[in-house]
């Protein structure tokens, strides 16, 4: 497939020293403590962990749906102080508007945008297109897989042309088939775009296939524990013994080697 | 489109674009997995089933008015009572009024009425009650006025309006209006309350503006319940505004209603009394289920 890259250039985001406290009536639990990460240039990274180690706080706080955090967090040399149509926002629902068709849903993202109808009609058509949902234009999200929503929530935010995009377990409600299928698709549309990405997931599998670093965040709070470097050649072989051996590497780190070590000790 | 050649639809489409390349090949034939799975076994449908429902749907309801009508004959006939008319002479009272164009005329006037009332509650409803379901102390500052307006009988407000404003359009379009706005309010109010966090944050990740956020993610959100809100309004309205022309004004179905009632004509209070009724009747059914259908269209396609 053969499309102009949705935007030229690419942005670099800064975390400094990022803290994060929920207070609550007389409890404070602490989500974050001292994240230090930087992207620079279209690279995918994924951070994995346990549930409620922060990561999906994380990615909230960059997409500026959060403001109430210490530390810095930069992007394309401006601090962040809100949403932005820059950095896009992929979530496990796909949180589709149920009376907008697929057209209408995707056109939703470049509402503000000053461009004219037919330039806003052409890149709906164009990002449809991306993920294979031409056909699917005019029907309703209810009349759509789990999988097929996914796509069309993907072409939503990838209609906007961001410079960042952020995918929050994006999915974790799919079954194994179709979340193999799209992720393959991902990545097509990563190389495609060079659009820098950040993918949260509870899936180490995934993250190794997708990622260039995995970042492992700890619980409680919220910490980097480690980044593993993925120098795994594209396409990757899930049934490689390298791309295995990553698994055991980073399963390991999240405290689930045990399984493992009982059998080879 | 019924449910299940929707789905066949689906399958068809996936299966038709299918060897684009082996990815999308793989993707498309997943899903047309699923949409398969979707489908119906073929035992399962009675072929004829939606035509019997349509007829039933028609049939139906006419074989109740049609026990209705021979059950008041045969009471009038029992009775022969000239305050039970038979149904023949309601009939010819109906033809009488809705052939010298009586009727059209002073509908018109009360519909005209009703519109206005309702037009200011609804525009004043919809402001209070989006206030009121995202503030909570809105919520909290307006709630005894919704409760004390939810109680207080029409009668009442007729009454009020045509003491302070006299014979005037402002005592029925006041009257109707304060009748109506408590539980439109109340349920575009809960209507709010609905809204769900993740399309609100959607909507800030992508900046919409006051406007497109009313458009795309209020009205769709508080439709079915403003729907609602419109048919208890209707019939409220309906009654509120007989009482209003019955007290305090000269023209309309309610003042017509009154004359007849002052000359013991039974058959003509039951002819004026028909003849609003499938008024409004044909707004509920036609304007009002059309707009449903239309409005909720996306909902029904999830009823697979």
């Amino acid at each position: 497939m053969t499309m102009e890259a949705i935007h030229s250039g690419f942005g670099a985001l800064s975390i400094e020293a990022v803290g994060k406290v929920f207070v609550s009536n007389d409890t404070n639990v602490e989500a974050l403590r001292d994240i230090n990460l930087r992207l620079d240039g279209p690279e995918l990274i994924a951070i994995v962990g346990h549930s409620g180690c922060g990561k999906s706080t994380l990615l909230k706080l960059i997409a500026g749906l959060d403001r109430d955090y210490d530390g810095t967090i930069r992007f394309l040399d401006e601090v962040v102080r809100g949403p932005s149509i820059d950095r896009g926002m992929i979530f496990q629902e796909h949180r589709l508007f149920p009376w907008l068709t697929v057209e209408q849903n995707v056109r939703l993202a470049i509402h503000r945008a000053p461009l004219s109808r037919a330039k806003k009609d052409e890149i709906v058509a164009e990002r449809l297109a991306l993920v294979k949902l031409g056909d699917f234009a005019r029907s309703f999200p209810a009349q759509l897989s789990g999988g097929m929503a996914q796509r069309v929530a993907i072409a939503r935010a990838l209609a906007a042309s961001p410079r960042l995009l952020l995918l929050d377990e994006p999915f974790g409600a799919l079954d194994a088939f179709n979340r193999m299928a799209i992720q393959e698709e991902l990545l097509k549309i990563w190389q495609d775009q060079q659009i820098p990405m950040i993918i949260v997931t509870h899936d180490v599998e995934e993250a190794i296939f997708l990622s260039s670093r995995v970042v492992v965040m700890s619980p409680r709070p919220g910490r980097v524990q480690t980044i593993v470097e993925i120098d795994l050649p594209r396409p990757r072989d899930r049934t490689s013994a390298e791309f295995i051996a990553f698994k055991r590497l980073i399963l390991d780190e999240v405290g689930f080697g045990d399984a493992r070590g009982s059998r080879a000790s | 489109m019924n449910a299940w050649t929707r789905s066949d639809h689906v399958a068809s489409r996936a299966r038709a674009s299918l060897p684009e390349n082996e990815l999308a090949g793989a993707i498309q034939s997943v899903e047309t997995i699923h949409a398969r799975a979707r489908q119906v076994p073929p035992g399962l449908m009675r072929p004829d089933s939606r035509g019997f429902e349509k007829a039933s749907g028609v049939a139906l309801p006419l074989l109740f008015l049609l026990l209705l009508v021979a059950g008041w004959d045969q009471m009038a006939r029992a009775y022969s009572d000239p305050l039970i008319p038979r149904a023949a002479e309601i009939w010819s009272e109906l033809l009488r009024i809705l052939g010298n164009g009586k009727f059209v005329g002073q509908a018109a006037t009360t519909i005209y009425r009703v519109a206005l009332g309702f037009g200011l509650a609804l525009a004043f409803s919809t402001l209070v009650g989006i206030l009121t379901g995202r503030s909570r102390a809105f919520r909290q500052f307006a709630e005894p006025a919704i409760l004390i307006g939810l109680t207080v009988p029409g009668l009442v407000w007729a009454l009020l309006c045509v003491i302070w404003f006299g014979i005037s359009l402002t005592t029925s379009t006041v009257a109707v209006a304060l009748s109506i706005a408590p539980p439109l309010t109340l349920n575009i109010a809960q209507g709010v309350r609905t809204a769900s966090p993740d399309l609100l944050e959607v909507a800030a990740i992508y900046q919409l503006g006051s406007f497109e956020r009313l458009r795309l993610l209020w009205l769709p959100t508080i439709a079915p319940f403003l729907l609602s809100g419109i048919r208890i309004g209707l019939s409220m309205a309906w009654k509120v505004i007989v009482l209003v022309e019955v007290f305090g004004l000269s023209s309309g179905v309610g003042y017509q209603l009154n004359l007849e009632f002052s000359s013991q004509n039974v058959a003509g209070v039951l002819a004026w009394t028909i003849g609003f009724a499938m008024i409004m009747a044909a707004i509920e059914y036609v304007l009002l289920g059309g707009l449903e259908r239309h409005v909720m269209r996306w909902r029904r396609a999830a009823t697979v």
